[in-house]
C-alpha cells in the first residue's frame, strides 16, 4: 500500500510535468472549448421560442455557461491513446510498472484537467463577467453543493469507464475512433444534451435519453446545478449514472482481461 | 497547369487504390460518416421541436443551412484536411525539400496530393438533401437563387482555400502545425449555424473583418432566401484580396524555409 502511494505521487508530479509542457496547446484547447457553447448560447437567445418552453434565456445562459467546464472535467482520451499503446506496443512497458496500466491512464487524465481548468479560469471568467447579471440565482447551501459535486464526480467516471471500456476493443480492432465517433461522439451532443438541453426535450425523447448513458455526462450535472429536477427525478439519475458506471466497469474488465491474454500471445 | 492536374489525378488514383486495400475499414469509414450526418439532422430535427425559427431561419431554411455546411465540410476534409496533416509531417521529417525540388509547383503539390475519400457519404448526402428539399417544394429556388449560390458556394471554397494556405505557411515559418490546424476547428464551430445569431458587432465583423459570414451563411442565404447583390460583391471583392494575401504569405513563407536543419 505504502509503495503504491508513492508510485502514484511520482507518476501525479511527472504526469504534471507533462502537461505542463503543452500549456500554448491547453490554451487554445480551453478557447475551443468555450467557443462552442458561446455559440450555441447565442443560437438559442435568438431563438423565436414556441409557447411552454421550459428554459427562459437565464436558463440558457446558465447552461452553456456551464457547459464547458463539465465538457472539460468528463472530457476523455484514452480510446485515442490507448490502442495506439496497444499497436505500437508500449503497452507492454507499463505493464512492468508496479501498477495496474489503466490507473495511468486515470492518473494522466486527472492531472491533465486539472492544468486544464487552470487555463480555462480567464477566459471563462471574462466569459461569465459579460453574462452575470442575466444568471439565474442559484443556491449554494451545503447540500445542494453536496449535490452538484457528486452529479460532477458521477458524470466524469462515467464518461471515463464508458470511453475506457471502448478504447479496450483495440485490442481487436484497428478502428477504435470511427467506433467512438459512432457510439460515443455524435450521439453524445445529441442525446447528451449538448445542442439541445435535456429537460426541454419532447417527453418521449426525453425518457429514451434518460435511460441512456450520454446524459449523465454532460447534461445531468447543469440540472442538477440549476435545481428544478424533483428529488426523484435527481435520485433516479444517480441510480441510472451508477448502474452504468457498473456496467461499463464490468464490461470494460471483462475486454481487458480477454485483450490482454491476446495480446501476451502477440508478442510471445 | 494541364500537366499538375494530370499529377494530381495520378496522386489521387494511388490513394483510391490504397483506401480500397482496407476496405472493410474503408466501408466502416463510409459508414459512420453517413451516421454523423444523421446524427447532425436529428439535432435540427430536436432543435424545432422547442423552437420556431433560429434568428428568422425556419426548418426548410435550416436544413438548407446545413446542407451548405456539410458541404463546405466534407469538402474540406476530402480535399485540404489530409494535406494539412501530411504537410506537418512533411516539415518535420524535412521531406519538404524533397517536394521542393520536383519540377512542379509546389503549392499545387502540397495543397492537392492527398484525398480522403470517407468523406463522400457526408458530401453526397448533403447533395441528396438539397435536391430534396427543391423537389419537395420546401425551399423554393429561381435561377438566379441557383447562380448567386454557385458565385457564393466558389468563393466559400477558396476562403476555406486561403486559411489552409495560411495555415500551410505557417507549418513552414514554426515547424509546429498541430495547435494550428485547431485554428480550421475554432472556424467551423463558428460556422454551424447563421451569422445572423450573433450581436450586430459580431455580425459586421464576420462581414467585414474575418468572412465568417461567407463561409456557409451567405450561400445558405443566396439559395434560400436570395441574397442582396451588395453582400456578393463583397464576398467576392474579399475573398480575390485573400487569395492574392495568402498566396504572397505562401511564397515568402517558402522563399525564408531553411530547410529541417537550417
Amino acid at each position: 500500500m505504502r509503495s503504491w502511494l508513492a508510485v502514484t505521487r511520482q507518476l501525479i508530479a511527472s504526469y504534471l510535468q507533462m502537461a505542463l509542457a503543452y500549456r500554448g496547446m491547453m490554451v487554445l484547447w480551453g478557447f475551443q472549448m468555450l467557443l462552442m457553447p458561446a455559440v450555441l448560447m447565442s443560437a438559442w437567445l435568438s431563438v423565436g421560442r414556441s409557447g411552454g418552453s421550459v428554459y427562459s434565456d437565464s436558463d440558457y445562459i446558465l447552461y452553456y455557461i456551464s457547459m464547458p467546464l463539465l465538457m472539460n472535467l468528463t472530457d476523455c482520451w484514452t480510446v485515442h491513446t490507448f490502442p495506439e499503446q496497444v499497436r505500437d506496443g508500449s503497452l507492454s512497458r507499463s505493464l512492468l510498472k508496479p501498477v495496474h496500466p489503466l490507473w495511468l491512464h486515470v492518473l494522466e487524465n486527472l492531472t491533465h484537467k486539472v492544468v486544464q481548468l487552470f487555463m480555462m479560469i480567464l477566459p471563462l471568467g471574462f466569459l461569465i463577467w459579460l453574462v452575470h447579471d442575466r444568471l439565474p440565482s442559484l443556491d449554494f447551501g451545503p447540500a445542494r453543493l453536496i449535490a452538484i459535486f457528486s452529479a460532477i464526480a458521477l458524470a466524469m467516471a462515467l464518461r471515463f469507464v464508458q470511453s475506457t471500456a471502448l478504447a479496450m476493443t483495440g485490442f481487436w480492432i484497428e478502428h477504435v475512433e470511427t467506433l467512438n465517433l459512432v457510439l460515443n461522439q455524435g450521439i453524445w451532443a445529441l442525446l447528451g444534451g449538448m445542442i439541445v438541453p435535456v429537460e426541454t426535450f419532447p417527453p418521449a425523447v426525453k425518457a429514451i435519453a434518460s435511460l441512456l448513458p450520454y446524459r449523465y455526462s454532460l447534461s445531468f450535472p447543469i440540472e442538477v446545478l440549476r435545481g428544478r429536477l424533483s428529488p426523484e427525478a435527481a435520485i433516479s439519475g444517480v441510480l441510472t449514472a451508477t448502474a452504468w458506471i457498473l456496467f461499463f466497469l464490468v464490461a470494460g474488465r471483462f475486454l481487458w482481461r480477454r485483450g490482454l491474454r491476446r495480446f501476451t500471445a502477440y508478442g510471445g | 497547369m494541364r500537366r499538375h492536374f494530370r499529377i494530381i489525378l495520378q496522386f489521387w488514383k494511388a490513394h483510391l487504390v490504397q483506401a480500397l486495400e482496407y476496405r472493410t475499414s474503408f466501408l466502416f469509414g463510409l459508414v459512420a460518416n453517413g451516421l454523423d450526418f444523421l446524427f447532425g439532422l436529428l439535432q435540427y430535427g430536436l432543435f424545432f421541436t422547442v423552437a420556431d425559427a433560429i434568428a428568422g431561419w425556419d426548418m426548410p431554411r435550416m436544413l438548407a443551412f446545413y446542407a451548405v455546411f456539410m458541404t463546405v465540410f466534407s469538402l474540406h476534409f476530402i480535399l485540404l484536411y489530409p494535406n494539412l496533416e501530411a504537410a506537418g509531417r512533411l516539415v518535420n521529417t524535412g521531406q519538404l525539400d524533397l517536394v521542393l525540388t520536383k519540377p512542379v509547383s509546389a503549392q499545387a503539390l502540397l495543397s492537392f496530393r492527398a484525398l480522403s475519400f470517407e468523406e463522400f457519404g457526408s458530401f453526397l448526402t448533403a447533395q441528396a438533401l438539397l435536391v430534396w428539399l427543391v423537389l419537395s417544394g420546401r425551399l423554393m429556388v429561381g435561377w438566379t437563387g441557383i447562380v448567386t449560390y454557385l458565385v457564393a458556394i466558389t468563393c466559400s471554397l477558396c476562403l476555406i482555400y486561403c486559411l489552409f494556405l495560411l495555415l500551410l505557411g505557417l507549418a513552414v515559418r514554426i515547424e509546429k502545425l498541430q495547435n494550428m490546424s485547431e485554428l480550421l476547428w475554432s472556424v467551423f464551430s463558428l460556422c454551424r449555424y447563421p451569422s445572423d445569431i450573433y450581436p450586430a458587432w459580431v455580425r459586421r465583423l464576420f462581414h467585414l473583418v474575418i468572412p465568417i459570414a461567407f463561409i456557409t451563411t451567405v450561400p445558405a442565404r443566396a439559395l434560400s432566401a436570395g441574397e442582396s447583390p451588395l453582400v456578393l460583391l463583397l464576398g467576392v471583392s474579399l475573398t480575390m484580396t485573400l487569395l492574392a494575401a495568402s498566396t504572397l504569405f505562401w511564397r515568402r513563407s517558402l522563399a525564408g524555409y531553411t530547410s529541417a536543419g537550417g
